[in-house]
């Protein structure tokens, strides 16, 4: 009659010869065909989060003058058509008003 | 090798700080998954499955080098678990001695004692196998070993000693 404390840790397995070798070096191959997650450091994906943030802002105010702009705007046919409806008086005192502006002389 | 040299190796150069924990762990990991799985090649496949999990999922490991120990056996228990599930093992009764579950190519049959006890343990239902083996054979905590099965201390307490007096009743018979 046999007891646990006989037998202790003794067990009746074995291994092939070279086992823990060459399984080693078949975990290692394996090992480097696995792609390895990129690990982003914290400073890194904070900086990412605010650059979109920044990015997103970025995009809103000039939509908004883009569009703010958009609902102004007047055309050049739209502008004659209105310095036409002046009277003659009134067109020739604007004439002779911007007549010397550098700008609108360019 | 200690647990904390192999974490800090495993962040500054996975490559190398792997090798050096396949190193250390590779043949207690082997030998646990003999024990559950009684099978050599079973034993062989469930110990790549395992670093190639841990492989994988080192960088989820949050905890310090304490805890390492029962991340990796948790894995390795998990992968006997699957592979238990997966393929139909050999049954047999505790109180029955003609049943012989252990029937590989690298086992020393002509060791009667050690035989016998290997046969009592493959008997017992996996999770408390896994517990007794990891007390008796590894010598982790309770603590750890909880860990490793995700159960509390007091239920690896009771499943050790269960364990415990199952195969000394069957040895002596």
């Amino acid at each position: 009659m046999s007891t646990l404390d006989q037998i202790g840790k003794r067990t009746p397995y074995k291994v092939p010869e070279g086992f823990f070798e060459s399984s080693a070096d078949l975990i290692m191959a394996r090992i480097e065909q696995e792609p390895r997650k990129v690990v982003r450091s914290r400073f890194f994906t904070s900086f990412r989060a605010y650059a979109a943030a920044a990015a997103a802002a970025i995009i809103v105010v000039l939509g908004s003058i883009f569009i703010f702009n958009e609902s102004n705007h007047v055309s050049l046919n739209e502008l004659n058509d209105d310095f036409m409806r002046l009277s003659s008086a009134d067109r020739d005192q604007i004439l002779d008003m911007y007549e010397d502006d550098l700008f609108l002389n360019l | 090798m200690d647990n904390k040299s192999i974490i800090k190796n495993m962040r500054a150069d996975m490559q190398k700080g792997f090798r050096l924990l396949l190193d250390a762990y590779q043949e207690k990991l082997y030998w646990h998954l003999r024990r559950l799985l009684g099978s050599h090649d079973d034993a062989s496949d469930a110990l790549q499955e395992t670093f190639i999990r841990i492989y994988r999922n080192f960088d989820s490991f949050k905890g310090d080098a304490s805890a390492l120990t029962s991340w990796i056996f948790r894995i390795a228990t998990n992968e006997a678990m699957r592979m238990i599930e997966r393929r139909p093992q050999p049954t047999a009764q505790i109180d029955d001695p003609t049943v012989q579950p252990l029937a590989d190519e690298y086992v020393d049959y002509s060791d009667l004692e050690a035989v016998k006890l290997q046969n009592a343990i493959l008997a017992l239902p996996p999770k408390q196998r896994a517990v007794f083996n990891m007390r008796y054979y590894d010598e982790l905590s309770y603590q750890e070993i909880a860990d490793a099965v995700d159960t509390s201390v007091s239920a690896v307490k009771v499943n050790y000693h269960l364990a415990k007096e199952k195969i000394v009743n069957a040895i002596k018979s």
